[in-house]
């Protein structure tokens, strides 16, 4: 396995206002996919519809509100990484009048993972663009 | 590292590590007051590659919106 991946990002609000943007449906599609279903407990369903095709698919592992959430995270119809192979983690740190989020991504498949294999083929020519996220909207990744 | 480059000075050689620290391309370890660096052998896979776009973008459009939403309700 690949080391894990991490991203941050510091956003002017407490934890306990960004919280319910990573757990309630509603919220969570304001700012990722077309479609989603999440059951925000342990065990609970987690589904992101990127766009018509990419589906993301996975269990919800830990609710630890304004804290911690982390579920399994894979794609449909993938082999190199099905649904629930690897595992997103969210930790929100209360800083200053803020909240620090932060990414880890685990448990991801390692370099032998062929870039043109089944399920990898249709993501990566459609990232041509890294978006930058501009204004709020539909998810620029939606198709 | 300085040392083994006898005609770079030591802030020319402390640039080179920043610009390859950006890049990804170091990994950095610490001993004691010291900083010891070792260039990643493997690049990012193709996975962290996706990812690496992937996150960032939907982070930031995650702080956008909540305090878009924070703004709203102020008066």
């Amino acid at each position: 396995m690949t080391e894990p991946y991490v991203a941050e990002v510091f956003i002017e609000a407490p934890p306990e206002r960004v919280f319910p943007y990573l757990v309630q449906t509603d919220l969570v599609l304001r700012w990722m996919g077309l479609a989603a279903r999440i059951e925000p407990q342990a065990g609970g369903a987690y589904r992101v519809e990127m766009n018509g095709r990419d589906i993301v698919a996975g269990v919800v592992v830990a609710v630890e509100p304004p804290t911690r959430f982390a579920v399994t995270w894979g794609w449909e119809a993938s082999e190199a990484m099905p649904p629930g192979a690897s595992t997103v983690e969210f930790v929100l740190e209360p800083d200053g009048v803020g909240t620090l989020v932060r990414l880890r991504h685990l448990d991801l498949p390692d370099d032998q993972v062929d870039a043109h294999a089944e399920g990898w083929a249709h993501f990566l020519p459609r990232l041509a663009v890294a978006a930058s996220g501009g204004e709020p909207g539909p998810d620029p990744w939606a198709a | 590292m300085a040392e083994r480059f006898t005609t770079m000075s030591r802030p020319a050689v402390s640039q080179h590590i920043g610009v390859l620290r950006a890049a990804g391309l170091l990994d950095e370890r610490r001993e004691g007051t010291r900083r010891l660096y070792r260039t990643r052998t493997n690049a990012l896979t193709p996975v962290q590659a996706y990812l690496d776009r992937f996150w960032p973008d939907h982070l930031t459009r995650l702080k956008r919106i909540v305090e878009h939403d924070l703004t709203k309700e102020q008066p």
